[in-house]
């Protein structure tokens, strides 16, 4: 992934980041999941069992949005 | 804590459209894919990280939703957008299929049709309040 790209979700992670905070809600989970997309994403070279280790957390992430509410 | 109460009103209701609301800009723009603009791996990933800061958003809405923090309707406005949200797993599961065969004909149609979708959560969420803006 480039710079830009990488920079970007910084910023992204950062706004979530401070949005979080600002409702009172813990913000450490979601800090966790944005630095290891970050730190994914500047690794470089993917490779098929990277793609899937992030594959799995996305996953999780929209299973719980999805729950029955 | 009515301040907390406060802010995520702020942050989360219709009328909310002030500074907080802003802030709840989710960048995430993966422009449109096509045979001179290929699914690469890489940029499946780029896909799927703006997808997770995404998901990471609607869950916190979803969070202070359960916790009651926000009103009561959202959790209308959030099986509204789950109509949604529930699309993009097989579509996500087609993309990464075709992308690794690097079938590029096939995944650049589910490419595009995943971020149409995307884009629909993006117009639901903002419907109720919640701007998870597509914009890199």
């Amino acid at each position: 992934m480039n710079a830009m790209a990488i920079l970007a979700l910084i910023a992204k992670g950062i706004t979530i980041a401070e949005v979080l905070i600002a409702a009172g809600q813990t913000a450490a989970p979601a800090l966790k999941v944005i630095g290891r997309v970050i730190r994914g994403a500047q690794a470089g070279a993917v490779t098929d069992e990277e793609l899937e280790a992030e594959e799995a957390a996305l996953d999780k992430l929209i299973a719980d949005f999805n729950a029955p509410i | 804590m009515k301040r907390i109460i406060a802010l995520v009103l702020v942050a989360f209701t219709l009328s909310a459209c002030g500074p907080q609301l802003e802030a709840l800009k989710t960048a995430v723009k993966f422009g449109a894919a096509s045979v001179q603009n290929p699914v690469t791996k890489d940029r499946l990933r780029e896909v799927e990280a703006g997808v997770t800061i995404l998901f990471v958003g609607l869950n916190a809405w979803r969070s202070s939703c359960v916790r009651g923090l926000i009103p009561d309707t959202c959790e209308q406005q959030i099986r509204t957008v789950q109509i949604y949200t529930m699309q993009i797993p097989p579509y996500l599961k087609e993309l990464r299929r075709f992308v690794r065969q690097n079938d590029q004909v096939n995944a650049v149609v589910v490419f595009n049709e995943l971020t149409s979708i995307i884009a629909l959560v993006k117009a639901k969420g903002a419907e109720s309040g919640v701007n998870l803006e597509v914009a890199r």
